[in-house]
């Protein structure tokens, strides 16, 4: 009894989990209030299979220098640690002793899907179009529709982002843009560093 | 029986209007801004995507038009980068 509750526990946040991913794309805010009030850690653990799916996958599609284990276990701590600093940035400028951890995780995972859907599909492209890129009509076309791929993913991302970061600190538009200044100016050196080790893509994703 | 009924009710809908107001609308100081605020967001609530596609294509199609071949290597170095 208890293995088919588990087994139907799974299944459900499985499919919550797809639904949800297709609900971002076609309906951002709703979805991310949602997701918002759940505190499903399967689901979590879903994205971070995800994630972890990636880095084997495209370390299967082109050799990169570092092990994915590496990679994705400095995804993780660069995901743990974005959460962690928009909540303790709420706890610091609000009067609230305690923040649901939970609710804010899955948050900030589900900000992490229009990034592993580009990385995902960069992956792919590289391994069936693999570069560089030619000036023919093929090549430019080619060009202008992958450009156009990234710049929405990137509209989808500030979008999702964004939301994330307003739900789980409650904050107005112009501290949430002052909370993003700041944390872009401790990603900066953060990502330098990452740079001069060669790994280039866990501040990105 | 009733009366529980109407108490039960009257929870939820509490519960719900705590949810809506959780989030305290965005207010930006100055009217126009916040107008402008709300002219932009509105749109990107629901289906999104009906807006982010033909942006994103005509960026690049600008993009394409005022740097030429540029774009070329860029998306090149994009797809070794990453």
């Amino acid at each position: 009894m208890d293995f088919e509750k588990i087994i139907s526990r799974v299944g459900s946040s499985i499919v919550v989990f797809f639904h949800r991913v297709v609900r971002l794309a076609l309906s951002p805010y709703k979805t991310m209030r949602s997701i918002a009030r759940d505190d499903d850690m399967i689901q979590l653990a879903l994205i971070i299979m995800s994630i972890g799916g990636y880095f084997y996958i495209a370390d299967k599609l082109r050799q990169y220098e570092h092990h994915p284990f590496l990679l994705f276990s400095l995804t993780l701590v660069h995901f743990l640690l974005t959460v962690g600093f928009f909540a303790l940035l709420r706890m610091a400028t609000t009067n609230e002793k305690e923040i649901k951890i939970k609710p804010a995780l899955l948050i900030f995972g589900y900000a992490l899907i229009p990034t592993l859907v580009w990385f995902l599909a960069n992956s792919w492209l590289y391994y069936v179009l693999p570069p560089p890129r030619t000036v023919s009509l093929l090549g430019k076309g080619f060009s202008i529709l992958y450009i156009s791929f990234s710049i929405a993913i990137l509209i989808w991302k500030i979008i999702t982002m964004y939301l994330a970061v307003r739900l789980v600190t409650r904050f107005a538009f112009y501290r949430i843009i002052y909370s993003m200044l700041l944390y872009g100016a401790c990603m900066i050196p953060y990502s330098l560093f990452l740079y001069s080790l060669r790994l280039f893509r866990i501040p990105f994703l | 029986m009733s009366q529980k009924y109407q108490a039960s009710n009257s929870n939820k809908l509490d519960a719900q209007l705590d949810r809506i107001f959780e989030l305290k609308p965005n207010d930006l100081h100055l009217p126009f801004l916040t107008n402008i605020y709300k002219l932009l967001t509105s749109p990107l609530k629901s289906l999104p995507v009906v807006y982010i596609i033909p942006i994103s294509l005509g960026i690049a199609v600008v993009i394409y038009l005022v740097f030429g071949p540029i774009v070329v290597r860029l998306v090149s170095l994009l797809q070794h980068g990453f």
